[in-house]
């Protein structure tokens, strides 16, 4: 009896830390982001005031219109937009039509490709930088919005990842289908993509993040404000207008919200998403 | 003869399917490999003036302390970096695999450093690190301790940026790793709990065992991505900081090399060795996870 | 369900593209956005469209510079100029310092490069020899362009191995800012023409309240704002007149810099670390510092920053040991070698180098127009400062700015040694002269 409200008490004390911990981690997770939008809508004095201010005395909501004088923002979005759908669409259907055929074709030479393919994920991506800049360069690409999502199309990982996917599903659907005279491509696009959807959404969170994050090559790839991307667009602002903290935070807050919101609307797919890369292995 | 037919088909249905994305990679990724190293026995100058420079560039590694230095700092990072992290999104996800209430609401907070660009992190952690107007220093200051110069001080400038590439990173491994462990079979832990065991034995004996394989791969990824470490410290240092030499990793003085300096052919080199050195990591990874990565 | 999510994702993305695309047309004001982008995508692909330039199709001209406070008063000469060519487009492109230099060598490799763009003294040698940039002497002679009206040293520096690859834009010297309320707090007087190094130091010791945060001066390693001028005013230079050899391991040039670091030993100035993370000059405006070594081109963003623009003057650097020196620089816009159109890209630069641009420069006081002969607007359109003291500096004690073939490659190595220093973790001799080693292996490989 004694032993077992002593153990209820063990229990709660656990209960009470496991939060206590869990809390504090959510808030040094969260506070730097309040602490963005709190001072994109300060004056740039306030921003710089100790001790500092929590609260804007006024909400200057006109700091965002500042930015979008300072930036072309509207065409960076736009540019980023169309960059990253451009990116996952043809990753999706490049990667999952070579992993359909990596893991379910029988054809010579399959596991050497294939091998050769991996070695690309062992490789650090700036080591393909240079060369990738030359091309796009030659191609006459240079400060173009294609020159943004070029040699992000085709994706040595995206294919792996859904390989895994494919090899998973049983070889009963395919030999009834082929007893049915379908081929290859019928079954991959008719009866085995809509099995891998899970695998699908991963990949397109995993690229869209990645396309969405790139700074190093949109920065490299094109020079003019309007072909800008956000990444590069925040590294400007930051450049350019070093001081004025409000607009630089209000540029911050504005390249995370598209994410945000998209993640807002499609949580359970973005964390299965991700969780399921590593379960795939 | 059918069967001879169908091979037939299977080879063409092959070559076609793999070949948009073989082309692209062939392309963006192969010859750019090859071209790399070709490039880096080369003096490659502005404006692309190109001479033969033989192994010219790396012998000018072997002394050169800057880049030494670098590939120093890349070390710490991955160091820092990949344990923490692997640290402390095992212990949320432990936690948060507890019966706690409110488990997807706390999922969903600590991801969103996961989906939030990393240029914008950088420049949020900037501001909060600021020596004379972040809120850092003001919050120490509350408990009496001094205000230091958090990114301008070469001393402890790596460990700032260490410090917000862990804080990005934990979220996104904890969602991982929380799959992992949900997916051990609850069959165990009853096992367990029949014979009395704790919950740190839990851990201890079962968890942590059964969660190897997905430990590995986070593990993995973490670790190629802090050899790579750039846009953090791309966006936190000025290029004329003092602490640009105590904080640049490879990859940045790769790029300030290629795209800054404009020695393209160096720049190549420094990439060739980048590689060689992950290879061996990865290989020696390899090879180290059969001693630890339980596939039961 | 599922589909209706996607519905909402494509409407989402749809309605972020109208919007984008909305913001686009509202930016270029007067000409329709549709004919605008038909323009836009002939100039990217089509070389051969534009060769008939003149024949009635508008030619875009990009023009590239670093510094968004000149922005407007530039877009404004672009307008005159676009009003009097009305089949020149100018289209201006406007890059953070930082990031300038390293994008303008990658889009002159990729044949991307803007058709005029802004040059400075340390990087005009190489862009001239590497190709990149168009030789200027035809064009200004059979221009109405009198190279006497700009001054001598600026000409000098954009004409490499006999030709002119640059015309000045605007030049700039240094002076020093006090804040006038620190001062006032402190009962000091404030500094006049005739104030001696020694004052100042004696002055910052003053000003010093580190329990209010508040110190006398910014020392901070800065070769233009800083040690340049108390080398030059001790008698010393940076490179050999010959430039074969670097000055730094003279007496004259180790006491030039050992001044600034006196002001750090003491206490004066916010440490390097400091300086670092907010510049100088920030924390000027946010009246943290006294008294500022600032260059010419400090004044309009000084006297647009509220918290300080009525408080705030300038007077002429003090004399260090009866000198005084100031470093002059100037920017100059030049041609790339490539352009499609060096026609229609000559007569902007033209343009930008006569007396029109150069007024409207020097009314917007975003810079002091290389321009001589309007010179004096610019000094009127900053009637509550003391801002001759800029013009006094290029008038009566202006040291060019040192630059070799190879600037960048030799600067690197200053900055590295010399933050060091700042940072008082090596001793101005030992730097200085491990600098002058590394330097004149740069110089001796020219």
């Amino acid at each position: 009896m004694f032993a077992a409200v002593n153990r209820k008490n063990n229990f709660k004390i656990t209960a009470v830390f496991i939060y206590i911990i869990l809390i504090a981690g959510v808030l040094v997770t969260i506070s730097p982001f309040l602490w963005m939008i709190l001072t994109s809508f300060k004056t740039q004095s306030e921003a710089m005031r100790i001790p500092p201010v929590l609260l804007p005395s006024d909400w200057h909501f006109e700091n965002y219109i500042r930015i979008f004088d300072k930036l072309p923002f509207g065409r960076i979005y736009f540019n980023t937009v169309i960059s990253s759908v451009v990116t996952v669409a043809a990753q999706l259907i490049f990667c999952s039509m070579s992993a359909y055929a990596f893991g379910r074709i029988e054809f010579p030479g399959r596991n050497a490709i294939f091998l050769a393919m991996l070695s690309v994920l062992m490789i650090p991506s700036s080591f393909f930088l240079l060369p990738q800049y030359l091309i796009i360069q030659k191609i006459g690409l240079l400060n173009t919005i294609p020159a943004l999502f070029m040699p992000n199309l085709f994706s040595a990982f995206g294919t792996f990842l859904l390989r895994q996917f494919f090899i998973s599903l049983p070889d009963e659907l395919e030999d009834a289908a082929r007893l049915d005279g379908c081929n290859h491509f019928r079954i991959y696009s008719k009866i085995m993509l809509p099995l891998i959807k899970p695998g699908l959404t991963s990949l397109a969170i995993l690229t869209l993040r990645f396309s969405w994050n790139d700074l190093m090559w949109p920065l490299i790839v094109n020079t003019s404000a309007d072909k800008m991307t956000l990444s590069a667009g925040l590294s400007y602002l930051q450049g350019q207008y070093s001081t004025d903290y409000p607009a630089i935070m209000g540029g911050a807050c504005l390249s995370i919200l598209p994410l945000l919101i998209l993640f807002a609307m499609f949580q359970k797919q973005f964390i299965e998403g991700i969780a399921l890369t590593g379960i795939k292995d | 003869m059918a069967e001879s037919k169908n091979k037939k088909s299977d080879c063409f249905w092959g070559y076609f399917m793999i070949a948009p994305n073989m082309i692209g990679l062939g392309i963006f990724f192969f010859y750019p490999f090859f071209k790399n190293m070709y490039n880096s026995f080369y003096d490659i100058g502005a404006f692309n003036v190109t001479k033969w420079a033989g192994l010219s560039n790396y012998k000018k590694m072997i002394s050169d302390t800057v880049m030494w230095q670098s590939l120093g700092n890349t070390f710490k990072y991955v160091l820092i970096i990949v344990p923490f992290t692997l640290v402390l999104s095992l212990l949320v996800a432990v936690l948060l695999n507890t019966k706690v209430k409110g488990q997807s609401v706390f999922r969903v907070l600590y991801f969103i450093p996961a989906i939030t660009m990393t240029a914008a992190v950088a420049i949020v952690w900037r501001w909060l690190y600021n020596g004379d107007f972040g809120i850092l220093n003001y919050i120490l200051g509350l408990f009496g301790i001094p205000s230091r110069s958090w990114l301008s001080d070469p001393k402890i400038a790596l460990f700032s940026i260490s410090a917000v590439s862990i804080w990005m990173g934990v979220g996104y491994n904890m969602i991982i790793l929380l799959a992992g462990i949900q997916g051990i079979s609850g069959s165990y832990y009853e096992a367990a709990s029949i014979d009395g065991a704790g919950p740190l034995k839990k851990f201890r004996h079962i968890t942590l065992p059964l969660v190897t394989p997905t430990l590995f791969f986070v593990m993995t990824t973490s670790l190629i991505s802090a050899f790579q470490t750039f846009d953090v410290i791309y966006m936190m240092i000025n290029s004329n900081s003092i602490a640009l030499n105590s904080t640049q990793s490879v990859v940045l003085y790769f790029y300030r090399n290629a795209f800054v300096f404009s020695k393209k052919g160096y720049a190549s080199a420094i990439a060739m060795l980048l590689f060689v050195i992950i290879m061996l990591i990865t290989a020696l990874q390899m090879k180290l996870q059969k001693k630890w990565v339980n596939y039961g | 369900m599922k589909l209706r999510k996607i519905m909402v994702l494509f409407l989402c993305m749809s309605l972020l593209a109208a919007m984008s695309a909305g913001c686009g047309k509202s930016e270029p004001s007067n000409s329709d956005a549709a004919k605008e982008m038909a323009q836009t995508g002939e100039t990217d692909t089509a070389g051969e469209v534009s060769q008939t330039g003149s024949s009635g199709k508008q030619v875009e001209i990009r023009y590239a510079i670093w510094d968004k406070n000149q922005e407007e008063y530039l877009q404004k000469a672009a307008d005159e100029f676009m009003k009097l060519n009305p089949d020149i487009k100018i289209t201006i492109e406007v890059t953070s310092w930082d990031e300038y230099w390293t994008k303008l060598e990658v889009a002159a490799t990729g044949g991307s490069i803007a058709d005029v763009f802004w040059m400075n003294g340390p990087n005009i040698t190489k862009y001239a020899r590497g190709g990149v940039l168009l030789p200027l002497d035809d064009f200004i002679a059979n221009s109405d362009l009198d190279l006497s009206n700009y001054p001598a040293s600026l000409v000098d520096l954009y004409t490499i191995d006999g030709s002119k690859y640059a015309l000045p834009k605007d030049f700039d010297t240094i002076a020093v800012w006090y804040n006038k309320a620190i001062f006032d707090a402190a009962g000091v007087d404030y500094p006049s023409s005739d104030w001696t190094w020694e004052d100042m130091v004696e002055i910052a010791g003053r000003l010093t309240d580190t329990d209010k945060d508040v110190y006398g001066i910014a020392s901070q390693y800065n070769s233009q704002e800083g040690s340049y001028n108390t080398i030059f005013a001790n008698g010393g230079n940076v490179i050999s007149e010959d430039k074969t050899k670097s000055g730094y391991d003279s007496e004259a040039a180790k006491k030039g810099i050992q001044c600034w670091i006196d002001l750090l030993e003491k206490g004066y100035s916010p440490s390097e670390a400091s300086l670092e993370e907010t510049p100088g000059y920030i924390q000027f405006e946010s009246g943290k510092i006294a008294m500022l070594w600032g260059g010419s081109w400090r004044i309009k963003e000084f006297s647009q920053t509220e918290e300080i623009a009525d408080v705030i003057d300038c007077v002429e650097v003090p004399a260090l040991n009866g000198e005084k020196a100031s470093v002059i620089h100037g920017l100059g816009n030049c041609i790339y070698a490539n352009t499609k159109y060096p026609d229609e890209a000559g007569k902007w630069v033209e343009f930008l180098a006569g007396e029109t641009a150069n007024t409207i420069q020097a009314e917007s006081g975003a810079a002091i127009p290389a321009y001589t002969p309007t010179v004096s607007i610019w000094a009127k359109s900053y009637s509550k400062y003391n801002a001759q003291a800029y013009l006094t500096a290029a008038n009566d004690y202006s040291y060019a700015y040192p630059v070799s073939a190879n600037t960048a490659e030799w600067q690197q190595y200053e900055a590295d040694y010399l933050k060091v220093v700042f940072s008082l973790n090596m001793t101005v001799d030992e730097a200085c002269d491990k600098l002058a080693a590394e330097m004149n292996k740069v110089l001796s490989a020219e």
